[in-house]
């Protein structure tokens, strides 16, 4: 029997509503993959549809074609592997699926074909969520399963007309939501990879430049910008370009820093060449016991949820004084905080933080890293430091002058300043003047050093914006920021930040009053201020919409379930308990849904016919069935005899029904009425 | 006050209804199985949601698929005589009770119920599907006729219907079994060209003004139970309300007798019975009388369907 339906030739409709549907799935695709698979794809697709307009011959027809196809197909086996190199990963992966769906879609001939085109469509769809997962994304894929399932409705009827097979599909797919919903929510997650993840199987659009350099601007490696070990200047003034998030931070009872204590720590650079600056080497990196923190104030606490970035490291509002519960960190002697594995996922973690604290106060192992300048570099730069040193009888009375020299000389803030050639500081110092959070950082270091004062560099971010619609604060690449610490006896590290000297603005109001207008809100909007300020609110909108979802829908993993649900009011949830609930679930929805589908049985669309039905309920429930023999007008004796007291209305009310039915008279209304009014009782 | 409810639901319940997954709802699930595995291992919360959508429609599609046959109501018609290798028409009234169209549903049948085995989908192979309903509309009674193959004379039990139907998206079938409890006469297969055999001549000729025959109209007498439908004179019915028969005389009727010794040079029994089958056929027909002697048994002259239908019985129940 299986057999023989699976030969059924699927109709001309089925299959061009199917070569539509995986279209529709496979279009997101085309936008990063190369060209050819779109080509290739639509080449297919046009073959197809060229045959049954025109009735030109498939690969099945003729032998030559048969063969050219199959040329075709290894043809784009290998071209995937050109293009990917020999390992599948997720672009080669999708490039591989999409060419085939569309190879596949040439030759179906028969049921079976037409089930497994639908079941790669499948496939397809969730390949999208490798690259996006955002919310028009998942509504695109409610779109697309309806249009699948829709398919396999065709290929067993194929002459249902397209409304009713979206009708009918659109059904299934939101009575199978709550089946979904109490899934995502109950089924015990398991944190992966089970067997690992290829190369690409994220994306990372930015994150902080792992060094600095001040100068040309290096060459791009791979999609990966962002906060980098060194920092190469140039790099964090390119990061300003996006608008990607770096991280998400809600905080306990919403109470605040002040927004000029918002310093997100990121990786310390300590080594320069005069251009570049880089972290402490792996070997002089020290872990235990190397940092001694003395707070005062109160902590705040926060959760932190990190946009993945591939690097180890983890931010935290200056300074961190507890560590992370759910995953292996450590803090650096340098005041890094370090996960043990690269953050390529999003990761929630929780923290606390003084914005009041002394680091190091008594000694630091590092204090000759701080103080080491490439030999030979930076003439001017020391001359000018032995200048201001000379005229300063204390450190702070120096780090004072440095500032001065920033505010009172014609330095600016530019997010765009000119390229700098040959020795970068200097130019920076005593031509060009005009710079960016690094450029500050990294010359106040150099004065530093010349000074004899311990000095390093700490990129990371300053600011962000809180949304108030959710209260979470939102730290986007473009606050990425760079600034410096120096070391003084009894009183540690201290954070300076000579950029507010030119700028104080960058960290009052923080980096968006600096962006120019037009990334701020759309150009076409620009001049109004009201329409501003409505686009303003429903970007916040979206953005807490956007927030929530990525917390609670896109991360929603082992541990997130587990909050979850001790959230709802689990006591200790583990996974006996969900699968206990789940079942219970399951059983819910398994009643709900056979009551909705059954339920229909007593109610006929013909309302006179829906009617009489009541009517003869009505009298079974006092004992008076009506016979399957019997018709209305003999049920109307026996019941008149059974029910003497009711002989009238019964009488009445068959009377109508026989009329409506028999002749067509419009009594209807009446004998609706007379229904509804008839109670009988013994 | 529950019992009563499951009391009247069970009597609703006039089948059972089994539910399976097909072919490509085993398929369907192991889609989603590795779908689920790539999810998990690429912490894609996403992915788990798109399988465990599809878990859902699945889930749907059963009770659909379930609904679908669950409203249907049935009765069973008698199957008449047919000749062997004709099929069994047998008339089957399917009530649809839903407000909702029945689709897609497909009759099997099988020749004889024999629960061999303990994995039930075994039996299916042996069910020959027989009859198609695309769509049967909502709360509409109508009649089909399920052909039944035959390949033996005598009487045939007729065994077991099963209505199947994988609506909506073929993951699922849905299934009841009819049992037909009826069993049905085989004719012999009508067969073989030896000319008739010449007529008797026992009887005088000169009866023959009062022999009924079929062919020129003699008049009216009243009706007896007995008579064949077609001679009832209904116009005189509509006239005066009596009911009459029409009277035929044959005057050219000849009378037949067909013995078992004139197709003795047959080479089987069978064969010898399709002749005899042919011959009787074809006398009905032309109008003749006829008789038949068997081995064992012998039939005195006569015509019409009763006759034929008593001939052919002996035909069919020839040695068994």
């Amino acid at each position: 029997m299986a057999n023989k339906r699976s030969a059924e030739i699927p109709s001309k409709s089925s299959i061009h509503w199917l070569m539509v549907t995986l279209t529709i799935i496979a279009i997101p695709h085309f936008f990063y993959q190369p060209l050819w698979v779109a080509a290739i794809f639509l080449l297919m697709m046009g073959w197809r549809l060229m045959n049954s307009w025109h009735g030109w011959p498939l690969p099945a027809d003729k032998r030559l074609l048969k063969v050219l196809h199959s040329i075709g197909a290894i043809l784009t086996i290998v071209l995937v592997f050109y293009s990917y190199g020999i390992t599948i990963g997720r672009d080669a992966g999708v490039a591989l699926l999409t060419t085939m769906a569309a190879f596949k879609m040439v030759e179906v001939k028969n049921l079976r074909d037409v089930y497994l085109s639908c079941f790669m469509g499948f496939f397809l769809i969730i390949t999208h969520f490798f690259f996006n997962q955002s919310i028009p994304i998942v509504i695109l894929m409610l779109v697309n399963v309806i249009l699948l399932i829709s398919c396999l409705i065709t290929a067993n009827e194929s002459d249902s007309s397209i409304k009713n097979r979206i009708k009918q599909s659109t059904v299934m797919v939101l009575q199978a939501m709550p089946l979904m919903l109490l899934l995502f929510v109950l089924f015990p997650r398991i944190s992966g990879p089970i067997w690992g993840l290829p190369n690409d199987a994220m994306d990372i659009p930015d994150s902080l430049p792992d060094s600095m350099t001040l100068g040309e601007v290096p060459p791009q490696n791979s999609a990966v910008t962002g906060m980098a070990d060194n920092i190469t200047i140039g790099n964090i003034s390119q990061l300003i370009q996006s608008d990607a998030i770096a991280f998400r931070v809600r905080f306990d009872n919403n109470q605040f820093p002040e927004r000029q204590n918002l310093y997100w720590r990121g990786p310390v650079l300590w080594h320069t060449d005069g251009m570049r600056w880089l972290p402490l080497t792996d070997n002089q990196k020290r872990y235990e016991n190397g940092t001694k923190i003395h707070v005062s104030g109160e902590p705040f606490s926060y959760s932190m949820t990190l946009e993945p970035h591939d690097r180890r490291w983890l931010f935290a509002l200056d300074f961190p004084t507890d560590y992370p519960q759910t995953m292996q960190t450590r803090l650096s002697a340098d005041g890094e905080l370090n996960s043990s594995d690269a953050i390529k996922q999003r990761t929630q973690y929780q923290l606390s933080s003084h914005t009041e604290y002394l680091f190091n106060p008594q000694n630091d192992p590092y204090l000759q890293y701080g103080l080491n300048l490439p030999e030979d570099r930076h003439p001017r730069s020391q001359q000018l430091a032995r200048n201001l040193l000379e005229k300063s009888p204390t450190d702070q009375a120096y780090i004072e002058a440095v500032l001065n020299y920033y505010r009172q000389q014609d330095f600016s803030y530019s997010l765009t300043p000119p390229a700098l050639r040959g020795d970068t500081i200097d130019q920076f110092l005593f031509e060009s003047r005009q710079g960016f959070c690094e450029h500050y950082a990294a010359s106040f270091t150099v004065l530093m050093r010349a000074a004899g004062i311990p000095a390093r560099i700490v990129t990371g971010y300053q600011g962000g914006e809180i949304n108030p619609v959710d209260q979470v604060l939102t730290v986007r690449q473009r606050d990425a920021h760079a600034w410096t610490e120096v070391w003084l006896p009894q009183q540690g590290w201290i954070r300076i930040d000579p950029t507010t000297a030119v700028s104080s603005e960058r960290v009052d109001f923080g980096i968006r009053d600096l962006l120019p207008a037009e990334r701020r809100s759309p150009a076409a909007i620009a001049n109004n201020d009201r329409l501003v300020e409505m686009w303003q609110s429903a970007k916040n909108n979206w953005d807490a919409l956007n927030s929530a979802w990525e917390m609670w829908v896109v991360s929603y993993g082992p541990d997130r379930q587990l909050q979850l649900l001790e959230k709802l009011g689990m006591h200790q949830p583990d996974w006996e308990k969900m699968i206990r609930w789940l079942a219970i679930g399951i059983a819910l929805i398994f009643g709900w849904i056979a009551w909705t589908t059954l339920k229909l049985k007593t109610l006929p669309q013909d309302r006179v016919q829906r009617f009489y039905q009541k009517f003869c309920f009505k009298l079974a429930r006092h004992g008076v069935v009506r016979q399957p023999h019997e018709g209305p007008e003999d049920f109307s004796r026996r019941a008149q005899l059974a029910l003497p007291q009711h002989q009238q209305q019964i009488a009445m009310i068959s009377y109508c029904y026989m009329h409506l039915r028999y002749r067509g008279e419009a009594l209807e209304d009446d004998f609706i009425e007379s229904v509804k009014n008839f109670r009988p009782h013994r | 006050m529950l019992r009563r409810y499951w009391q009247s639901w069970r009597q609703q319940q006039r089948y059972r209804v089994f539910i399976l997954p097909s072919r490509y709802g085993l398929s369907y699930s192991i889609l989603i199985v590795v779908m689920l595995l790539g999810a998990i291992n690429y912490n894609n919360s996403l992915g788990h949601l798109l399988c465990f959508l599809l878990v859902g429609v699945g889930h749907v599609a059963m009770h659909h698929s379930y609904r679908n046959v669950r409203q249907l109501d049935y009765q069973l018609g008698r199957a008449e005589p047919v000749f062997c290798q004709q099929p069994v028409l047998l008339p089957l009234n399917l009530t649809n009770q839903s407000p909702r169209p029945i689709r897609q549903l497909d009759i099997a049948y099988l020749p004889s119920i024999s629960r061999s085995g303990w994995w039930p989908l075994k039996q299916f192979s042996r069910y020959l599907p027989v009859y198609k309903a695309p769509q049967l509309a909502a709360e509409q009674t109508s009649l089909h006729l399920i052909p039944i193959p035959t390949n033996k004379r005598g009487w045939q039990d007729l065994g077991r219907l099963r209505l199947s139907s994988v609506y909506p998206i073929g993951l699922l079938l849905s299934w009841f079994f009819i049992d037909i409890q009826q069993r049905v006469l085989i004719y012999p297969r009508p067969m073989g060209n030896k000319p008739l055999p010449p007529p008797s001549a026992m009887e005088d000729s000169g009866a023959l003004q009062h022999q009924q025959g079929l062919d020129d109209f003699a008049g009216f007498h009243r009706y007896r139970v007995g008579d064949a439908r077609q001679h009832i004179a209904w116009k005189a019915l509509a006239r005066d309300g009596i009911l009459r028969t029409k009277q035929f005389s044959s005057p050219s009727g000849q009378k037949m007798m067909f013995n078992w010794e004139d197709v003795a040079d047959l080479p089987d029994t069978e064969a010898k019975l399709s002749q005899l089958c042919q011959w009787i056929l074809t006398a009905e027909t032309a109008g003749m009388q006829y008789g038949l002697i068997l081995p064992k048994q012998s039939i005195a002259i006569d015509s019409g369907d009763q006759h034929r239908h008593f001939c052919l019985q002996s035909l069919a129940l020839y040695g068994q």
